[in-house]
């Protein structure tokens, strides 16, 4: 195998779990998903960037990632998708919290949804998210203090509905 | 947020469908490839033929003949199609008569036709244009073309004060055969180079004639006459020629409709 398809099989390797958590967590399909693996790396193998470290690597896959979903979503076919999937089919998750948990940051609004995945899962600050997204950081401060305050309020009523 | 993250870390691909999407992922790679390469040939050649048939124009000739067979099937030498069951054709030459050089679409056709022929704007259903050639000089041409309905409605209304009743039912009822009020229009022209002249051609068919009248309009002598269909129903036809051109009208209408089509066509 040349060093070409070692770099590409490398990359794969690495990031293909975020790309298709990013992808699901968008298109909520896990065939919309796996296109969606399957179109950002052929994007990734032609376009042949030279990437100046394994952060802006990351930053770059998690960039056409979400631009990747956003353009999905805009289609018209795609707007009509609008069911949470059955996570216990898809993964196996069976743990009804970890269900309720998902399907609530499925059901946020897109713009929410890159924000909690990133800070919350990938780790990234805000002024990280910033400059990988190119947004400002004052907005993405108010997006998650407002996706944080609708999944609390979700959870709060799931709470209530189990107690009852 | 932990929960978050145990709960996201079970989103993931199975190992399987991993290598299943990678070599997807490669083989759309290497397929891409080749489609570059077939891409570059074709433009290549493409490229090539054009400057070919730039500067031998017989070649294009070959070409636009080998297309014509491809989608109409075979011709004759003239070029005339002997096969004409694959597709309804309309043959709008390059060396179009010097009244529709300027027409080279459809719809410039049609505009043509109403400035040329039709002084009121009826409708066309279908036009046919075909010139006959040798040694690539036209000697003559045909142009059949057929106006629809409005037409009709126009007429009755021309005519409404001289038709009974009973008549104009007959020609607004859509079931009766009669009432096909297409007119179409056959004209032929003869060019110079084909040493005939219209004046000279006998217009008239085998037919019934049932009447001969003088166009106050063209000066010219009408004969117009009706042949029985096969359906048992007439078809009144008039034939006629006017500077050098042949003009054949027919259509389920009567002697009178017929000479008032002629009355206002343009010439």
């Amino acid at each position: 195998m040349s060093n070409r398809n070692e770099q590409i099989k490398r990359l794969y390797l690495q990031h293909v779990d975020m790309v298709f958590r990013i992808c699901f967590l968008f298109l909520k399909n896990e065939a919309d998903a796996k296109d969606g693996v399957q179109d950002i790396f052929v994007k990734l193998i032609e376009k042949d960037i030279e990437f100046t470290s394994d952060e802006h690597e990351k930053a770059w896959i998690i960039r056409v990632s979400i631009n990747y979903c956003k353009d999905q979503l805009r289609k018209v076919w795609n707007k009509r998708k609008s069911d949470i999937p059955n996570l216990e089919e898809f993964f196996g998750i069976n743990n009804h919290h970890d269900q309720y948990l998902l399907s609530c940051i499925l059901q946020l609004p897109t713009k929410y949804k890159d924000i909690i995945y990133l800070h919350y899962y990938e780790g990234y600050t805000i002024e990280e998210i910033s400059k990988i997204q190119n947004i400002s950081s004052s907005t993405l401060r108010s997006r998650l203090s407002k996706a944080k305050y609708i999944l609390k309020e979700r959870f709060e009523k799931e709470e209530s509905y189990e107690r009852v | 947020m932990n929960e978050y993250k145990e709960a996201m870390l079970k989103i993931k691909l199975s190992d399987n469908d991993k290598y299943i999407l990678f070599d997807q992922i490669v083989n759309h790679k290497q397929k891409k490839n080749s489609f570059k390469v077939v891409k570059r040939v074709a433009f290549t050649l493409l490229i090539i033929g054009c400057m070919v048939s730039i500067l031998n124009p017989n070649i294009l000739a070959e070409a636009k003949e080998a297309v014509k067979q491809f989608f109409f099937g075979p011709t004759d030498q003239n070029g005339e199609i002997l096969n004409s069951d694959r597709a309804s054709y309309t043959d709008i030459s390059d060396d179009f008569p010097k009244e529709f050089n300027e027409y080279a679409t459809m719809e410039k056709l049609e505009t043509a036709l109403h400035q040329s022929y039709l002084k009121p704007k009826l409708p066309l259903s279908s036009i046919l244009y075909k010139p006959f050639v040798e040694n690539n000089i036209i000697l003559s041409y045909s142009l059949t073309f057929t106006s629809t309905n409005g037409h009709k409605i126009d007429l009755v209304k021309m005519f409404e004060n001289e038709l009974t009743a009973e008549q104009i039912k007959l020609i607004q009822s859509p079931d009766h055969p009669e009432t096909t009020s297409n007119i179409n229009f056959h004209i032929t022209g003869y060019s110079n180079a084909s040493n005939v002249s219209g004046e000279n051609i006998n217009a008239m068919g085998d037919a019934i004639r049932i009447e001969e009248y003088t166009s106050s309009t063209l000066n010219t002598k009408i004969i117009i006459y009706k042949l029985k269909q096969m359906d048992g129903t007439y078809v009144t036809y008039a034939n006629f020629t006017k500077d050098n051109l042949i003009y054949s009208l027919s259509g389920y209408v009567d002697s009178n409709e017929l000479k008032q089509i002629i009355e206002t066509m343009y010439y």
